[in-house]
């Protein structure tokens, strides 16, 4: 075996550790697990933007009916608010400060009846 | 939005449509007499900015703000209301030309996760009442 295959081998399989089978020991296996991780990595880049925010609206959905009204009327209430706070942070502050997530939830519901009252 | 003392926006180009009605706000807004104008207050008060109204017809209404960086913000006014019109002039005159950008590195860890505590199944404030007033501002 030549020199320089074994060292560019070994950078291979270095980086398929935790590869079911072969794949984190053989090269040529490796090789070919690698470039579908390669594959899934770029299309997940993208895809966990969306999962997280998916993540998020659960979270706020649960938080927001706790107080009596439904994440999509909350969001329209409000978009309609001066609110400008994103669903990461709001799903944050239901999670570990519900204090402050209440008086959230109250401000957009006040300003809401205020709005429609008008 | 002063930068050692020099005033960073530059030029104000107001575009609008004479006949759309995504443009009735900015029409309204430009067409106040002299004395209640904002337009006028702004320009007076801001004698560093060169503002430019110009008619696009067939287009919705923006407002673009023109930099000492040499950047440029346009804020899309189609359908908005007077005051929102004021809001985006004054932002316009209140911000740097810069790129907004994160600061520093990633958030601050600590190890209290919470300081009102963790939120917990058994938690109860439904009747929690907090002071809150709608202010017009």
């Amino acid at each position: 075996m030549s020199r320089f295959a074994t060292a560019k081998h070994k950078r291979v399989i270095k980086q398929s550790k935790g590869f079911r089978g072969r794949a984190n020991r053989c090269y040529r296996v490796a090789i070919r697990r690698l470039e579908k991780s390669w594959q899934y990595a770029y299309r997940d880049r993208k895809v966990k933007k969306r999962e997280f925010r998916k993540l998020w609206i659960q979270r706020l959905n649960a938080g927001v009916r706790q107080h009596d009204v439904s994440y999509s009327n909350f969001i329209n209430m409000q978009s309609k608010s001066g609110v400008l706070l994103d669903r990461k942070i709001l799903s944050g502050l239901a999670m570990y400060e519900p204090f402050s997530f209440k008086a959230v939830v109250d401000v957009v519901k006040m300003t809401a009846a205020a709005g429609t009252g008008k | 939005m002063a930068t050692r003392g020099i005033p960073q926006l530059q030029k104000l180009y107001i575009r609008y449509c004479e006949h759309g009605g995504s443009s009735a706000a900015v029409r309204d807004y430009l067409s106040r007499p002299p004395r209640t104008s904002h337009l006028i207050e702004f320009a007076t008060s801001n004698p560093h900015v060169q503002i430019v109204v110009k008619p696009r017809n067939g287009h919705h209404p923006y407002i673009q703000g023109e930099y000492v960086t040499g950047q440029s913000k346009q804020v899309c006014v189609k359908n908005v209301n007077e005051k929102r019109i004021r809001e985006v002039m004054t932002m316009l005159r209140n911000t740097s030309g810069r790129k907004i950008v994160r600061l520093g590195g990633l958030a601050v860890r600590g190890d209290a996760l919470s300081i009102q505590g963790v939120w917990t199944p058994m938690l109860d404030i439904k009747e929690e009442k907090f002071e809150m007033k709608i202010v017009e501002g």
